[in-house]
């Protein structure tokens, strides 16, 4: 593909989805200034890619690639000794970042139930529920069969439910 | 009740509601345009010539110098080429002919393709020793198959030490791993495993939670124990003379910190974080639990918090004793195959 026209995809592809990706990161790592290197890096990455991308869903295609850059991210990360003090521990889960302030109550009490999660938990939901992509989206964004997407999600939203204390829900559509 | 529909609601409400703002999102295209440049210059005709001759060139170079590379790389140790071990079932010791040698498993836990492995050994940031690893025949090296690489004892005294593999699956790239923690003591063996979906995500483990001294054995019976106000010789009563005093970070109060279930010689350098836990040495099963007492101004306990790993070794919890007695606790890191650790907050 020429040059110029891979870089225009990915100028129209960025204007088209980088929130959407953005958010999705956000899910995964919850730190805003780590989840825009990955968005970042996730476009270069494609522009790098543009020609193996055959597919028509460009936005599932930007997605699995979001996400191998993300866990790609994860992995490099040296565990250090954690500053995990006693007292900041006890904060962990308090809404502090300045986006959890465009959130209601209803939607922080989610999100921060979704962020103690985990991943592949957090991952199906997000894909699934939040971004609302199929289950044969999903499985091929996550690199699993639709079989795992399934009870993967079934056991996280039973997680979900748990953590929002409520085990009252007589029914799940997955 | 939350009715289910509304749960699902909810989720969907979460969507984009948590997004860049119009200057942050120019910002992120304007350095992606740049890089976008700066991979792909402007090139002529003549320079494309120029540089399809230097790849030649420069991948003949590496033709001819790998081999010697990887003949240098396996010799840099004083041990040549490992051959690869025989089965050894479970968490059973690792049998060891050489009384004066120290052996270092690694056993391949993945599906793709590994040509080389070359372990690194690092202490206090320092590379210290170097091996190298392939099948005899050049064959690949397949899941379930385990090489010993064996160092002496004035090679690998005891210590701390970090545990890096570099991987090749034929290429001229290779892949390193993440570090794991090894504690060499006197025990001779030691065991790793190479884990994750593909060669550029590949991970060590440190697969065996070795029984320490002093482990917790029940956890939420030891939990029980845990109550506030108690004086300074009750708590030794209770958990021992051995323990870590230090300083909060936050506001100087004062504490104590117990290491439970930790291997032989463990030693945990908290330098530069004096209330830390050492989740890295949890991560790698090399202690189970930390527990901090928090002490008030008369001497007794204001608070307890407790860091452990669970018995699968999968993930790590805290505990949290407050003042008033009441507690909380939940979730710090968890370990999935595919995600590896994750320590979300």
């Amino acid at each position: 593909m020429d040059q110029h026209v891979g870089k225009q995809r990915i100028s129209d592809w960025y204007l088209a989805y980088s929130n959407d990706i953005y958010n999705y990161i956000y899910f995964l790592v919850s730190d805003h200034e780590l989840a825009k290197d990955i968005l970042q890096d996730t476009f270069l990455r494609a522009y790098s890619n543009i020609n193996s991308f055959k597919g028509d869903n460009v936005r599932g295609w930007l997605f699995r690639i979001a996400r191998n850059v993300t866990i790609d991210d994860m992995r490099k990360k040296k565990p250090i000794a954690s500053l995990l003090d006693s007292f900041s521990l006890l904060n962990a889960n308090e809404p502090s970042p300045e986006e959890m302030a465009i959130l209601n109550e209803t939607e922080k009490e989610l999100y921060l139930s979704l962020s103690k999660l985990k991943l592949s938990y957090r991952d199906v939901i997000v894909l699934r529920k939040i971004k609302e992509f199929s289950i044969s989206e999903t499985a091929e964004i996550l690199g699993w069969t639709e079989n795992k997407v399934k009870v993967t999600l079934f056991r996280a939203i039973k997680a979900l439910r748990k953590e929002l204390g409520k085990e009252n829900f007589s029914h799940e559509t997955i | 009740m939350r009715p289910y529909d509304e749960m699902n609601q909810g989720l969907k409400g979460l969507n984009n509601r948590i997004k860049l703002s119009n200057h942050e999102q120019q910002e992120i295209l304007t350095k992606i345009n740049r890089k976008m440049e700066e991979s792909f210059p402007k090139k002529t005709a003549f320079q494309w010539k120029h540089y399809v001759a230097t790849a030649v060139v420069l991948g003949l170079i590496i033709i001819i110098a790998l081999p010697l590379l990887n003949y240098s790389n396996l010799n840099l140790a004083g041990n040549n080429q490992t051959e690869p071990a025989p089965e050894v079932s479970g968490d059973a010791p690792i049998a060891n002919e050489e009384e004066d040698e120290i052996t270092i498993r690694i056993e391949n836990q993945t599906n793709f393709n590994i040509s080389h492995i070359y372990l690194k050994i690092y202490q206090d940031g320092r590379m210290v020793r170097l091996q190298g690893a392939a099948n005899a025949d050049s064959s690949e090296i397949k899941r379930g198959d385990t090489f010993n690489f064996n160092f002496y004892d004035s090679e690998l005294g005891e210590g701390l030490y970090e545990v890096e593999l570099e991987l090749s699956n034929g290429g001229t790239t290779t892949y390193s791993t993440s570090r794991v923690l090894l504690n060499v003591t006197e025990q001779r063996g030691y065991s790793l495993q190479i884990r994750g979906d593909s060669i550029m995500n590949s991970y060590l483990v440190n697969p065996t939670f070795k029984e320490g001294n002093d482990q917790i054995k029940h956890m939420e019976e030891f939990k029980k124990k845990l109550n506030i106000l108690l004086s300074e010789n009750e708590v030794k009563t209770l958990f021992g003379s051995e323990f870590i005093t230090g300083k909060s970070t936050n506001d100087g109060t004062k504490f104590w910190r117990y290491d439970f279930g930790t291997i032989g010689g463990y030693a945990y350098d908290d330098q530069g974080f004096q209330n830390g836990a050492d989740i890295h040495g949890m991560e790698n099963g090399i202690i189970q639990a930390q527990l901090f007492v928090e002490w008030n101004e008369n001497k007794k306990v204001e608070s307890y918090t407790l860091l452990y790993l669970d018995k699968k070794g999968e993930e790590i919890h805290y505990y949290h004793v407050k003042p008033d007695g009441s507690t909380n606790g939940g979730l710090v890191c968890s370990f999935e195959e595919e995600y590896g650790w994750n320590c979300p907050n």
